[in-house]
């Protein structure tokens, strides 16, 4: 009865606490939406990023006697000049590669598109080395990773289109038919067709593109909902780290009650001081729990957040409690002061958060292995795991080795903190 | 006999450090008994260690026949604690702190709530009960920080320094209160290093000075001590030292003791030895400034015991 | 001089604080090291080890035209490295992470591509992962090419009105698409002032990236500690003293931005020696240029925590406000994630962020290779909002119930 006296009146004090509130419910809850404003308007599949500053210079030109009616680098040029690309490519010409890379240093173009001289006549007569440069200001990587792949797209067009032409010429002079010059636009325009609406399927119509990623559990294709997805995750990371936080804060109580001199007078009543302890530890455990519940409803009606199956749901709730609660146990035993306290858990929880990937969840083409692989060590990596399948709509099944990971991460957390805790105040 | 409060050789070391030296002490049930001692004699240490925050080296203690070391929790039901500093919960309601401590002392329901109801007139602040203690004068602060050491009404309650740094009308009220806790039959330790405290609360005095209990008795027993001398303060224009050596030997005087230019001297018949003094201050070219003459006091008791004044 | 002598005692009492001190230096030098390692284990590879991104292939009719075609390039491919399964052990394969995708090619593919049918490849993977996502950019060149190839032999084969056509015109028509990708028609290069003999985006050197982002993330960490001096002051009763001094109210917080300022420029040295000394991040190459970035940064950290210092009632307050400013200035000013990735109204707010300004400066010298002149701007961007904090501070510290 004591043990829940002590964690009431822990919870109380909580609750009533405003930097507690704060830290519990309102930051994370300020932290998703600001990701929420960076990337709120990519819903349905529209991206909508900042524009790409993109300088194009193009050199290539056709000799007078030429049979083709535009020049390749004319092609790529009008793709960045294009009104459906305005809203997300913001192009301008260059006379020379020389004005081109002064205006990436003065970081007035993020990347530059330099169309060699008479890249279409070389193109075509098969030189080996002709090549269209994309100069990019090293510090950006998905505007530059847009425009290569745009470029790769254009000559790959081309490149298409004049593998249909010799394809069908060389098939007709060998089965003994002259080719009619006059009929080559009719084919080009044919295959031109046809890749114009290949490449819209692929890229903007997931029923009808020829290669569709699938989540590995649902069967559900990725494209669906990207923002969907990524603020579940977001919200998820978010969570998870004050999740933690919190763990810790709450534990912090005992520092503060010995400061306050609280602690020494609960030791001169007829308490026993492991349930003092214990009374401490429940309080701190229902704090993280109600947390994580909140965080969840508020996740859902905010952002929209499907987190999942319901059993899978308790599943990766409940490793991340005991987890959230073995480390603040854990950590809190190492301090002696509240005034230590603050950087212990704000940096602690910090390095391991950003460690377990807390916040990297959405980073663009995501972490490289090896630092993925730091996340098996830490506490948060494995709750993190939890939730990622979890919000993948998997099975309670296939969470049990997160769940199971935490949990016992958690209580050996736990135990160790609590054997300090019961040293210290034996 | 059974004593509501006994020490029995009670030890404490830190290290190289012996905070408390084989103390012994009793205090009958009902009576008030202070712990006299300068800064660091020993006094929160002992308290310490009865009221189960430090566990002795060696000997032990017993509240109502309970052991401290062997039946703590019997011996804490006993005994209610009023720390020197303010022992609360700030951003708590008086009621709310009230409530959890009553609880901690295991009262429960409707006796726990009639309880603190008791406690708030008794510490005048029924109508403050739902303000948070933090927002609190320290007056009333240390009010709530008594309450909550009555609400079990324990049998013993001990009272470490409780009126350090407080004004003298919060000092008179807590000193009475401590009598009417004690009209009620409550056994009080009462720590303090005022003697005019101790003198005035007290039954029974036990003084302590590094680490030991050098003295025990009543108010009269322990000025008995040091039979008919008087005690004689001098304030002087200059360092004592000029005079001090020769004012020990002056005779009539058996202890003498100089912080800065006061001088305190225990002396058999102050009306022959105080002309001996000025002739020796006069030979040293050192000007007396002021004289008090004073009857014997525990001050005097303490001085005579340990050589030193007990503002030391 | 009491400036100094204030400013002074207030470091002394910061670094006596060792367990705060552990965070404030150890702490940036052990992300530096992860981020490093965790950069360079994207960007460098082992001659010896097949860096090939594993995909598990299941093809129910692995000799239908168009399968075949397609394994065959797959299995010539530098950059994938493909396993043929079934259904169930390449499930199996990519749970346990064996395999970074699993390609499905259903049944009756071919047939039903060759029929002008509408025909879906589905690919198994994380998109949120780098490989998921890397795997899909490597698939779907050669599948746009297989697709181009059938529509070419169509093509082929309506212009012969010969439907016999259309076998000899894919085979022609792959062979040439397979020539045609041995050729590398783009070539992409970074725009920096020193050229170095590596093609990734951090010179060859992952530190280049970690070590300015950490660096700019624990300055403003280090708030707390400054923030907390303040506050101690208020609540030991100190700072009243203080007031009752012959010192002026601009003095007293002129000392404490100082110490402030002080603090954040000796972590922002040392992590620039460390990084210059141990992780060949060449911060030095433009001393003048990392110097002033410096200053300004510090100047504005220490701004900021004065005003937190300020604003506080207490030690809780300090570190609620001192993580949020932490976490918005590294959010939005692109520490976290690149901004050029974020959506138009939060990358504009987040590029005027003083964070992002101070990562621009450091990136113009580390990254960019350019000279001290790049480092001007960015100093002055942050200089300018260290002045707006400062103000801020000293105005409210006028209004501060002592």
């Amino acid at each position: 009865m004591k043990i829940l006296d002590i964690a009431f009146k822990d919870l109380t004090r909580s609750f009533r606490s405003a930097f507690a509130i704060g830290m519990m419910v309102v930051a994370p809850l300020m932290l998703t939406g600001l990701i929420y404003f960076a990337f709120g308007n990519m819903s349905g599949g529209d991206v909508s990023m900042t524009a790409i500053q993109v300088g194009v210079v193009n050199a290539d030109q056709l000799p007078a006697d030429s049979a083709f009616e535009m020049p390749i680098g004319e092609i790529i040029r009008s793709m960045f000049f294009d009104e459906s690309v305005q809203s997300w490519i913001t192009a301008s010409d260059y006379a020379d590669e020389a004005s081109a890379r002064s205006a990436l240093d003065k970081q007035e173009i993020g990347v530059a598109v330099i169309i060699p001289h008479n890249f279409t006549e070389r193109y075509w007569s098969g030189e080996k080395d002709v090549q269209v440069l994309v100069i990019s200001d090293p510090t950006l990587s998905v505007g530059p990773a847009i425009v290569q792949d745009m470029v790769t797209m254009g000559v790959d067009a081309v490149a298409g289109s004049g593998i249909a032409r010799q394809t069908i010429m060389e098939r007709l002079e060998a089965n003994g038919i002259q080719p009619d010059p006059a009929q080559i636009p009719t084919w080009i325009e044919r295959y031109g067709n046809w890749y114009r609406d290949f490449q819209r399927a692929l890229f903007h119509n997931p029923d009808k593109a020829a290669l569709v990623v699938v989540a590995p559990s649902t069967g559900e294709t990725e494209t669906a909902d990207p923002l969907a997805r990524m603020m579940g995750l977001t919200m998820a990371g978010q969570m998870i780290f004050f999740a933690f936080f919190t763990g810790g804060n709450s534990m912090m109580s005992i520092l503060q009650e010995h400061e306050e001199g609280t602690l020494a007078r609960l030791f001169t009543t007829p308490t026993d001081r492991t349930k003092i302890l214990m009374g401490k530890f429940v309080a701190v455990f229902i704090t993280v729990l109600l947390q994580g519940m909140v965080l969840m409803i508020a996740g859902r009606l905010a952002f929209g957040v499907q987190w999942g199956k319901p059993v899978s749901i308790a599943l990766a709730l409940t490793g991340q409690v005991f987890a959230a609660v073995g480390l603040g146990v854990l950590l809190i035993s190492f301090v002696k002061s509240t005034k230590q306290g603050g950087p212990v858990l704000g940096g602690g929880l910090t390095m391991l958060g950003m460690l377990g990937g807390l916040f990297t969840v959405n980073i663009p083409g995501g972490m490289p292995e090896a630092f993925n692989a730091i996340g098996n060590f830490i506490p948060q990596g494995w709750v993190l795991k939890g939730w990622r399948m979890t919000l993948d709509g998997s099975a309670a099944g296939d969470l049990l080795i997160p769940f199971l990971v935490t949990v016992a991460m958690g209580i050996v957390m736990f135990a160790i903190g609590a054997m300090m805790f019961r040293k210290r105040y034996a | 006999m059974s004593f509501a409060i006994e020490v029995k050789n009670l030890k404490k070391s830190f290290g190289d450090l012996q905070a408390v030296q084989d103390a012994s002490f009793q205090a009958e049930a009902g009576e008030v008994l202070s712990l006299l001692g300068p800064n660091g004699a020993g006094k929160s240490t002992t308290i310490s260690m009865l009221s189960g925050l430090l566990a002795p080296t060696s000997g032990d203690g017993c509240i109502m026949g309970h052991s401290v070391i062997r039946e703590p929790e019997a011996a804490k039901a006993n005994l209610g604690v009023v720390p020197q500093d303010i022992a609360l919960y700030p951003d708590l309601s008086a009621r709310e702190n009230l409530v959890f401590w009553g609880k901690m002392y295991g009262l429960r329901g409707a006796a726990l709530k009639s309880r603190v109801d008791e406690v708030l007139e008794i510490i005048g602040l029924a109508d403050r009960q739902k303000d948070h203690v933090g927002k609190f004068s320290g007056g009333m602060k240390r009010r709530v920080n008594i309450g909550a050491a009555l609400l079990h009404k324990p049998a013993v309650i001990i009272m470490d320094e409780p009126t350090v740094g407080i004004d003298p009308q919060s000092r008179r009220h807590i000193l009475d209160n401590v009598k009417e806790l004690n009209q009620k039959g409550m056994t009080v330790l009462y720590t303090t290093h005022y003697m005019e405290e101790a003198a005035e609360l007290s039954n029974h005095i036990a003084i302590m000075d590094k680490g030991k209990v050098i003295a025990y008795g009543s108010h009269d027993e322990l000025i008995k001590m040091v039979g008919e001398q008087t005690r004689i303060d001098v304030t002087l224009n200059t360092e004592a030292e000029k005079v001090l050596s020769a004012w020990r030997a002056t005779e009539g005087v058996s202890k003498i003791d100089a912080l800065d230019g006061k001088v305190t001297a225990l002396v058999d018949d102050s009306n022959r030895v105080l002309p001996r003094l000025f002739d020796a201050a006069a030979k040293a070219s050192v000007r007396i400034t002021s004289v008090d003459i004073q009857e014997p006091n525990l001050e005097t008791v303490f001085l005579h015991l340990t050589g030193r004044a007990l503002r030391d | 001089m009491r400036i100094f002598d204030l400013a002074f005692k207030d470091l002394s009492q910061m670094l006596r604080d060792k367990r705060s001190l552990l965070f404030i230096v150890a702490m940036p030098i052990i992300f530096t090291l992860f981020m490093g390692f965790a950069y360079r284990g994207s960007t460098q590879t082992d001659e010896e080890t097949d860096n090939r991104i594993p995909l598990a292939l299941v093809d129910p009719q692995p000799d239908a035209r168009l399968n075949k075609m397609f394994f065959t390039r797959l299995d010539s491919s530098d950059s994938i490295k493909v396993i043929v399964m079934n259904e169930d052990e390449a499930m199996d394969a990519f749970r346990k992470g064996e395999v970074a995708g699993v390609l499905v090619i259903p049944d009756g593919f071919s047939e039903q591509v060759e029929a002008g049918k509408d025909a879906q490849l589905n690919l198994v993977a994380e998109a949120s992962s780098s490989e998921g996502q890397s795997i899909y950019q490597l698939l779907r060149v050669p599948v746009s090419q297989l697709m181009s190839a059938v529509e070419v032999a169509r093509i082929s084969a309506d212009v012969q009105s010969n439907p016999a056509e259309y076998v000899p015109s894919i085979e022609l028509a792959w062979s040439k698409w397979d020539e045609n990708s041995k050729l590398s028609l783009v070539r992409v290069e970074q725009a920096v002032a020193e050229k170095t003999d590596s093609d990734d985006w951090t010179g060859g050197n992952p530190y280049n990236q970690a070590s300015p982002g950490i660096l700019v993330q624990f300055a403003i960490f280090g708030l707390i500690t400054s923030a907390q001096i303040l506050v101690q002051e208020r609540k030991t009763r100190t700072l009243q003293r203080l007031m009752t001094t012959a010192m002026k109210p601009w003095e007293i917080v002129a000392g404490h931005m100082l110490a402030m300022f002080a603090l954040t420029f000796l972590q922002t040295a040392m992590l620039v020696i460390f990084g210059q000394l141990a992780l060949n991040v060449n911060y030095l190459r433009e001393p003048l240029g990392t110097l002033f970035v410096s200053v300004a940064l510090g100047l504005w950290v220490a701004s900021m925590g004065l005003l937190i210092g300020v604003i506080a009632k207490g030690d809780e307050q300090v570190i609620l406000y001192s993580m949020i400013a932490m976490f918005l200035f590294s959010a939005m000013g692109g520490t976290w994630f690149p901004l050029e990735a974020a959506g138009g109204a939060f990358a504009t707010i987040g590029k005027a962020m003083p964070s992002a300004w101070a990562m621009n400066g450091y990136q113009n010298i580390l990254i960019r290779g350019l000279g001290l002149d790049s480092a001007w701007l960015p100093a002055l961007v942050l200089s300018a909002y260290a002045l707006g904090f400062f103000v801020l501070a000293v105005w409210r510290f006028g209004k501060m119930d002592v």
